[in-house]
Formats: C-alpha cells, structure tokens, sequence
C-alpha cells in the first residue's frame, strides 16, 4: 500500500520521539487510524495544549504553567535551602521521596565543553543572581554524579567562593539495601572516601 | 583488526547518549589512539558499563569492527584511579578535549598514552596543576609534529608569529621570550615563574594554530563569571 501523503507527514512527526523507529511510528499511526481516532483527536489535544501552555517557572526554570510554580510559590516550604538539578526529571525524582521541604533550581544540562556546553548555556548567570539576593541559606548541589555533573557542581561553587552561603554536595555511595560485593569499585571507592562517623 | 581485538589498555575521552539506552564512547588507548565504540545498552539501569565507562580511569576494553566505528564488547576497571575533584577535574576535562580534538582516530601513540597518564596522576598529587599541563601540551605538540626543538636558542631575544614560527629579534619590545626562557621550557624546567608565564603563551598559540577558529570550550570553565553582572543584580 503506498501511503497518503499525510499519513506520511504523521508518520515521520512520531518518528521525532525519543525510542520511536519507522516500523513503530507507522504501526501507531495505523492503530490511531483504524481502531483508535477518539485518542488520536484526545493526544493531537492535549498536545497542542501542553506545547502552547506549559512554560518554565521564572524561579525554579523547571515545567509550569504558571509564572511562578507550585513549589516555588508554596509558603509551606523552606525558603532558604536551595537545591541545584540539572533537570526537571531529577526534580520529579527527589519531590516523590517526599524527603526535601526546600526550593529547587533546574539548569538545565550540565557543562560540558566537548559537547560545546559552557556556563553561558546553562542558567548559571540566573542561579548566581538568586544567590546574590541573599534569601538563600544553604546552596545543595544535586547535580548528577558523573564527570560532568561534577565540573558544574565544582564551577557553581567555585563562582561564590565569596558569597556567604553555605554550599553542600549530595553524597555517593552504596545503594540503600544494596550489598558491597555487587557495588562497582568507583562506587565503593567514592563510599569509602565519603565514610561518616557514627553516633553513639 | 577485524576479528575481536585482545584486550587493550584504555581511557574514557567523553561518552554522549546513542539511541534510547546506548553510548557513543571515545576512547583514548594505548594500541590504537582514539577509538569511538558503541556501547550498546549502556544507559540501561542496572547496566555495569556504566559506572566503568568514566573518563580519568584506566579500563581494560575490547572492541570489534571493521569500520571507523568499533563496538564494545567489554570494559573492566583495570586500575582504580581515585576520582579527580576540584580544579584537577577541570584540567583533566581540559586535556581530554585537546585529546578529542586534536588525536587521528586510530593512529597509535603509545608515549602520549603515558604522557597522559602521568598527567592525571600529577593532577591527584600535586597542587601546581600549571606544570603538568604544559608538560603535556608540550608532549602532545611533539606527537602532532608542531614541536621544534628549543634548545638550540641562545640569542637574547625571540618571538612568535603564525608565518615565522618561533624566531629570534633584535629589540626587548618586541620580543616575547627570552633564549634562557625557551631552553628552559624544552627542559622542562619551571622553577622560574617568568618561564611558566612564557610556556603558557607558547602553547596556547601553537595550540591555537592546531585547534583552527573553534576555540577550546573547556578554557571557560577556569574563567569566572563576570563581577560586573554581581554588581547589577545588587
């Protein structure tokens, strides 16, 4: 069967998902079409109305479809703890362990100069600037883990070497109910470098 | 190198996310220079690889293929480095987007391999992180052949330009080293801080020579932001 062309047009605008190859954007697209058009008009809805409505916080810089978030705008909150992602994923992660009450800040990425990723590309100048006006406390550098999350935790607290604000880092180590035979050796390492004393 | 190589000594250059769970991964090793692989799965949780494949350690790997593009079949920790923080961290993001930059894929440079090695451990150990990067530019200015030997400059004064290379002048105005200083940059030697001051020019124009119109991104990483921009927001 040679496709229409707007099948076509449909098929390769799936394609741009993240996991979505020819053979799967085309099996969607039949299924929209044949057996399912009440989802295909409820998703082609709900998109157009995500795409046009859902901006950034002008606080946090994570998804909002208000000027300022739910969470940023929550007065339940602590306003002096603020804790410093790369991602709007990893905010969504920490806020379902229900275990942090302050304020987040997204940077959208982190630095990376062989990917041409510099301060400059990232909202580091905006995180700077929130510092600057004092209301924060304590600064946590929830940047991931790896080389890179690492180089953008170093160089935020690298710019406010002078700035009176406490700067902590999230701690590395064995996963909870993890055991130590089956932890790669950096893991390990980074564990036990970072040990704690215990309280007795 | 069609059939599956043995295994060769290795080090992570940079890894950027392929597809849906695997990594394209550049690798810097001791048999066969830069090498990219595919690491298939790698971003999976759970995957093992993923904590392996870090740059700044020494990986035992192997990989097959027969074009430019090899695929990884395994990676263990050869030698576990402790972890590069701070400021050494930067230099070690420095050297290896030179590397990434500036290396032939697949040409073979065992004594860099060492230089580098000997680069990260210097960054663990020592607090005077400048000396160990112009020693290393210096040995990968060599391996790329832009390198001429400095220890035959006796005059007084030298400079450099792009045309001319390194070449001696008559005036202190303008000149940019001095012969004492260059000789002492082929050997090494940085007790002087006149000489470290000296070396960094040299390099950052040889190296700009190599790098072309894009600049190294990873220089703004030891640059701060501007104070000017604390001053508006206050």
């Amino acid at each position: 069967m040679s496709l229409t062309p707007k099948l076509e047009s449909l098929i390769s605008a799936l394609r741009r998902l993240p996991g979505v190859g020819p053979k799967t954007a085309q099996r969607m697209a039949l299924h929209l079409l044949e057996r399912d058009r009440d989802a295909a008009i409820q998703i082609s809805g709900a998109l157009a109305d995500a795409a046009q409505n859902i901006g950034e916080c002008e606080q946090c810089h994570s998804l909002s479809e208000q000027a300022v978030c739910d969470i940023c705008s929550n007065a339940a909150r602590d306003r002096k703890t603020l804790c410093v992602l790369e991602s709007p994923i990893d905010l969504m992660a920490i806020e379902q362990t229900g275990g942090y009450a302050g304020l987040y800040f997204v940077l959208g990425g982190h630095l990376s100069p062989i990917d041409g990723v510099g301060p400059e590309d990232l909202k580091i100048d905006q995180l700077l600037d929130r510092v600057y006006q004092g209301e924060i406390n304590e600064l946590v550098l929830a940047t991931n883990p790896t080389v890179e999350g690492e180089a953008t935790a170093h160089y935020i607290a690298e710019q406010l070497r002078d700035v009176d604000v406490s700067i902590s880092r999230i701690a590395h180590g064995v996963p909870v109910g993890g055991e130590l035979e089956y932890v790669d050796g950096g893991t390990l390492a980074h564990a036990l470098a970072g040990r704690r004393q215990m309280e007795r | 190198m069609n059939s599956r190589t043995e295994q060769v000594a290795a080090f992570v250059l940079h890894s950027r996310p392929y597809r849906e769970t695997s990594a394209l991964v550049d690798l810097f090793t001791l048999e066969y220079g830069k090498v990219s692989v595919v690491a298939r799965g790698v971003r999976r949780p759970g995957s093992k690889l993923r904590h392996t494949l870090q740059p700044f350690t020494v990986l035992a790997v192997r990989f097959s293929g027969q074009s430019e593009l090899k695929t990884l079949h395994q990676a263990e920790l050869a030698e576990l480095l402790p972890t590069l923080t701070g400021k050494a961290l930067m230099c070690g993001l420095y050297a290896n987007e030179l590397l990434e930059r500036l290396l032939q894929p697949l040409e073979a440079t065992p004594k860099l391999f060492l230089n580098y090695k000997v680069l990260l451990n210097d960054l663990l150990q020592s607090q005077d992180h400048e000396v160990s990067l112009r020693l290393f530019e210096q040995a990968l200015l060599k391996e790329l052949g832009s390198w001429s030997d400095l220890s035959g400059c006796h005059q007084p004064y030298y400079r450099y330009d792009v045309v001319q290379g390194i070449s001696a002048v008559d005036e202190v105005a303008s000149a940019h080293f001095t012969g004492d200083q260059l000789r002492s940059i082929e050997q090494g030697e940085y007790t002087d801080p006149s000489v470290k001051k000296a070396a960094k020019y040299l390099m950052r124009e040889l190296l700009k020579e190599q790098l072309g119109d894009k600049p190294l991104r990873s220089r703004e990483l030891f640059q701060p932001r501007s104070k000017e921009r604390k001053g508006e927001s206050e």
